[in-house]
């Protein structure tokens, strides 16, 4: 299109990177050919391209899947706005709120505002899900009462527990010493050396999850030079069978791999941390 | 490998001696966490780990090492069960390392150093831990050790203390480790050895 076009096209550059691995670019975006005035249509909708297919043939080809998106955002995805044009029956996309607004604002008798199309899943929005989930959609913590954490740690744990908890989701942590230990998610901490991690949890995975443990590694210095309420956080995204990111793009998340003394970030979620608990368990 | 398993069986039979149980290794006063998981209960257990971004830095991991050594891996056992710092029934395995060069410790030149990892799979059981290092037998490795839980050597830091020698460059490949800290020269590795 550059080297052949480029006094039709105008080259802006990348509009969006899309996550293809996302568990939520599961929804086609289809492509057609608009043959009036050789621009492109897309839809993520099956009814519409049905229609499109069925009604306006003529105008239309058909050309097919391009890539995933999703139509269910859960947080933090990228929304592609859709607008008709009137002069030329084409229509026009962006990822800009700010060239939405201003379109509507100034354009609005040749543009005509369609509404949200579809969302792209980024890898600023991504998180990784193991496939596993609790039945229901809450479960059960407990303090683990031989290898038990410090008493002072406990309102953290607590405020960590909620965090999730209070993230938009249908998922509840509830605390329960006299049940949690026994199925659902229990928190330790214990004397275990550099060949382990600052926190380290346990799953017996399968469809349906029954027992995770934490154990929180005194060998760090929690509580002084490792925030324990950040800490945890991280390790209840692990419960929910979040999976750990390491990618540059994301640092900012409650998920991100890694954690970093006096880092208190991750007590508070990023939209693809709770992007993910929402599509695990719904919103 | 006839040594480790001689050594493995040495070490059953120890155990049975000594009544060690997981309750003793793991120093909990006699009494299992209500949280263990038994062969029982699961047929996998995945583990995950928050490590601090410190882990990843030559200094820190020579400063929270007992030894440093340079080897070649001559023996990987077979899979055996354990129980982990928490009374946890898991699955290792032990990594022989015949000693070229130790940077850090008391080892010798052509000693043989034995690694434990935590993971594999024993009789239905599996124990997943992504973190650990992986070695093959005839690499030449550099690793970062302290005592681990069965009072032998453990990798510090599991895939950020175990690097592969490519000449006098210690390599980590992993994605997790920073670019411009996945290739390390020896010399570099020395000095912090050193400077304690």
């Amino acid at each position: 299109m550059i080297a052949s076009y480029p006094n039709v096209y105008q080259y802006e550059g990348v509009c969006w990177v899309l996550d293809a691995g996302s568990p939520l670019a599961t929804q086609n975006l289809y492509r057609f050919y608009n043959r009036t005035n050789g621009t492109h249509f897309y839809t993520a909708s099956e009814s519409e391209k049905a229609s499109v297919i069925a009604y306006q043939a003529a105008t239309y080809q058909y050309e097919g899947p391009v890539y995933k998106v999703t139509l269910a955002p859960v947080g933090g995805e990228l929304t592609v706005y859709r607008f008709y044009y009137i002069p030329i029956g084409s229509h026009f996309y962006t990822s800009s709120a700010e060239e939405r607004d201003r379109i509507i604002a100034n354009y609005s008798n040749v543009y005509v505002y369609d509404g949200p199309a579809f969302y792209v899943p980024t890898p600023e929005s991504s998180f990784g899900y193991s496939g596993m989930r609790w039945p229901g959609t809450s479960t059960y913590w407990s303090l683990d009462n031989v290898s038990p954490v410090p008493v002072a740690w406990i309102p953290a744990i607590e405020a960590s527990a909620a965090t999730w908890s209070s993230s938009g989701s249908r998922f509840r942590f509830i605390r329960n010493e006299s049940i949690g230990d026994q199925t659902g998610c229990t928190v330790a901490s214990k004397y275990m050396g550099p060949t382990y991690g600052i926190g380290t949890s346990f799953t017996t995975p399968g469809s349906q999850m029954t027992k995770v443990y934490t154990v929180l590694n005194t060998y760090y210095a929690l509580g002084v030079t490792y925030d324990v309420q950040n800490l945890m956080t991280h390790e209840f995204g692990h419960w929910l069978r979040l999976i750990d990111l390491n990618a540059s793009w994301d640092t900012e998340k409650t998920m991100y791999g890694w954690g970093a003394a006096g880092e208190t970030k991750k007590r508070s979620l990023h939209p693809a941390d709770s992007g993910g608990i929402k599509y695990i368990y719904g919103q | 490998m006839p040594t480790l398993s001689r050594l493995f069986i040495c070490g059953v039979l120890l155990a049975l001696l000594c009544g060690c149980s997981s309750e003793s290794v793991s120093n909990d006063g006699g009494n299992q966490s209500a949280n263990s998981l038994s062969h029982e209960e699961t047929s996998q257990v995945i583990v995950e780990t928050q490590w601090p971004e410190e882990v990843s830095s030559v200094a820190w991991l020579v400063r929270n090492s007992s030894a440093v050594i340079r080897g070649t891996v001559t023996g990987i056992s077979d899979p055996f069960e354990a129980t982990d710092v928490m009374g946890q029934l898991i699955v290792c395995h032990d990594v022989e390392i015949a000693v070229s060069n130790s940077i850090k410790g008391s080892h010798r030149r052509g000693e043989t150093v034995t690694v434990r990892v935590r993971g594999g799979s024993f009789e239905g059981f599996t124990y997943v831990d992504d973190d650990q290092p992986v070695f093959t037998i005839g690499e030449d490795v550099l690793v970062m050790l302290a005592q681990n839980e069965w009072g032998g050597y453990g990798v510090t830091g599991a895939f950020s203390g175990k690097f592969h020698m490519e000449n006098e460059v210690a390599r980590r490949d992993d994605a997790r480790v920073p670019t411009e800290m996945r290739g390390v020269g020896i010399g570099l590795i020395e000095a912090e050895a050193h400077r304690e």
